[in-house]
């Protein structure tokens, strides 16, 4: 018996995190790649952070961020009247900070791959920065941009720790498939848990075995650059 | 000058390193390639790329005719964007995502599209690139790929080329020959060229005019032949070397030999050319030999050319001497201190001159 609003929810979990962090992650990673900025170490851990750090421990800070009294949840609820942790808005704020290097690493790598001497070209040739971004970066990262967008969907769809921190499990909010299978898992119902997992498992390994095999592409976790 | 011109004055420094100044003027109208030329390391990239825009000078100004693109001073600094040069970087850095076409059409953005058709299929056959279009740069000889790199740069109607090493990227033998292809491709597209090279044969080939640059700073700009035969000092001969370089002739030409005329001499070269054209030729100080008695003018000798001369000067470069002659044309010949008492060379003497076919070097 597959819990479908979890798997639902899940999936619309990680299409918006996928959609946010390549319109938030591209500008990041485009500077990360480019700029000779002496505080570019400092940002580049900070977007590495969710690596290391334990899922709680994030999960933590961003749930106090995220109460009535923190900076986040205050933010929000001067704006929308509403809570934002344990709803689907803060599981997604924390999605998106929680797979920020998933995105960004593939991306930067990406970008930095690109020759500079093709940009300089591009502008003598009367393109813009953005025309140039948009006409040569973008298709000459385009693996690497999928490859982001894959491992921050696959990603989030597996992501726990932080889930269970800010978002609890509120049955269509915030209950996403792993936090369902825990539950379920913590009922002793075993086979309802596996009804849940073996679809996950599986549905990850074909996205990833596809997304490998249309574009030959090894990935390894941040790199040493350069 | 009294079209438009280019006039460069400028100041760039890296760190404690020397600073890199360059002042010349570049006429804009009807064509001419100048020639940046100088050992690795001189500064002639530095200066190419604060042409383009793409390097900002730490002082000084550059105009093209009335639009100012930089100047220090008032804060102006034109984005390469807006300076409609072409430029060509090292490697030629074609789009590889992109077919030839769709390079060659990168910088026509604004151009209506019945014209950018005419004026693809004008540049394609310009550039002898008929049948290529579809292909991608990874397809591409080496030789494919600067054409292609020449058309795009082209295609935007630049008022000036500037390229950056354009033959360094080719292997030896495809070099050779592309480069009287790139200087008769340089002449069609009618607009001025700025050269960047390290190779003494790539700017003799490609150079109307030269500037010899060593450690950031000309040291000499003039006509080819000035700066190749009358270098200003010690360091600016060091760098052009050894070479004499003459206007010639051609007069015959058969089975891969050509009978050239220099001054008031006949010389024979290994090479290809139309009778009647003008080339230049360049001659080794090296290759020439000097004989004390007078050589016969038919046999005993496998070299073809055999001149009557005098000494016209002597000076030392070195471990070697240069020996500067008259053999109806003035010639430089490298010869070693006990050669040179051996055959008891000093100002007007009468020598003969000994010169190797495949040592009388065409160009053009």
């Amino acid at each position: 018996m597959i819990d479908w609003e979890a798997v639902w929810l899940s999936v619309r979990l990680a299409a918006a995190t996928t959609v946010i962090l390549v319109m938030l992650g591209m500008p990041i990673a485009y500077w990360l790649a480019r700029t000779r900025r002496p505080w570019r170490p400092f940002v580049e851990a900070l977007v590495a952070l969710p690596l290391i750090l334990p899922p709680t421990v994030l999960g933590f800070y961003l749930l106090v961020a995220m109460g009535p009294e923190g900076p986040l949840g205050a933010l929000w609820a001067g704006a929308t009247g509403g809570r934002l942790a344990f709803s689907f808005e803060g599981l997604l704020v924390a999605s998106v900070i929680y797979s920020m290097p998933f995105a960004v690493q593939p991306f930067s790598v990406a970008f930095a791959a690109v020759d500079r001497s093709l940009l300089e070209v591009a502008w003598t040739l009367g393109r813009s920065g953005p025309a140039t971004f948009l006409r040569v970066v973008m298709p000459m990262s385009a693996g690497g941009i999928l490859t982001g967008m894959v491992l921050t969907f696959a990603h989030t769809l597996g992501e726990f720790g932080v889930v269970l921190m800010v978002g609890g499990s509120v049955p269509g909010e915030t209950r996403t498939v792993s936090i369902a299978i825990y539950d379920r898992v913590q009922a002793l119902d075993y086979a309802g848990a596996a009804a849940t997992a073996l679809p996950l498992l599986f549905a990850s390994f074909a996205v990833l075995a596809l997304t490998y095999g249309l574009r030959g592409l090894t990935v390894v976790p941040w790199p040493a650059r350069r | 000058m009294a079209g438009p011109t280019l006039t460069v004055e400028v100041e760039r420094r890296f760190g404690r390193g020397p600073a890199i100044t360059a002042a010349f003027d570049v006429d804009l109208e009807g064509g001419g390639t100048l020639v940046l030329f100088g050992p690795s390391g001189s500064g002639k990239t530095t200066i190419l790329r604060c042409l383009a825009g793409l390097e900002q000078p730490d002082r000084g100004r550059i105009a093209a005719d009335d639009e100012t693109w930089f100047d220090a001073q008032a804060r102006i600094d034109l984005p390469p964007q807006r300076r409609r040069v072409g430029y060509l970087p090292q490697g030629f850095a074609l789009f590889p995502h992109l077919d030839v076409r769709s390079n060659i059409a990168f910088g026509m953005g604004g151009t209506p599209a019945a014209e950018r058709e005419w004026r693809i299929a004008e540049l394609v056959r310009l550039l002898r690139l008929d049948g290529l279009e579809a292909r991608r740069a990874g397809q591409l000889s080496g030789g494919q790929q600067q054409r292609v790199a020449l058309a795009r740069a082209l295609a935007r109607g630049p008022r000036l080329l500037l390229l950056d090493e354009p033959l360094s990227a080719l292997d030896t033998p495809t070099r050779e020959t592309l480069r009287g292809d790139l200087r008769r491709l340089l002449a069609a597209s009618g607009v001025p060229a700025i050269v960047v090279t390290h190779d003494r044969s790539e700017a003799i080939v490609l150079g109307d005019r030269v500037a010899v640059i060593a450690d950031g700073a000309i040291l000499q700009i003039g006509p080819l032949l000035e700066v190749f035969d009358q270098p200003v000092d010690e360091t600016a001969a060091r760098i052009v070397g050894v070479e004499t370089v003459l206007p010639a002739q051609v007069i015959a030409a058969a089975e891969g030999l050509l009978r050239l005329r220099i001054g008031t001499a006949e010389l024979l070269a290994v090479g290809e050319s139309p009778i009647g054209a003008d080339v230049l030729v360049s001659i080794r100080a090296e290759d020439v030999i000097l004989v004390a008695d007078a050589v016969g003018t038919s046999g005993g000798v496998s070299a073809r050319n055999r001149l009557a001369g005098t000494v016209v000067s002597i000076e030392p470069a070195g471990p070697l001497v240069r020996v500067h002659l008259d053999c109806g044309f003035p010639l430089v010949a490298a010869v070693t201190r006990p050669a040179l008492e051996e055959l008891g060379l000093h100002p007007d003497r009468p020598v003969s001159i000994i010169l190797k076919a495949p040592s009388v070097h065409v160009i053009g």
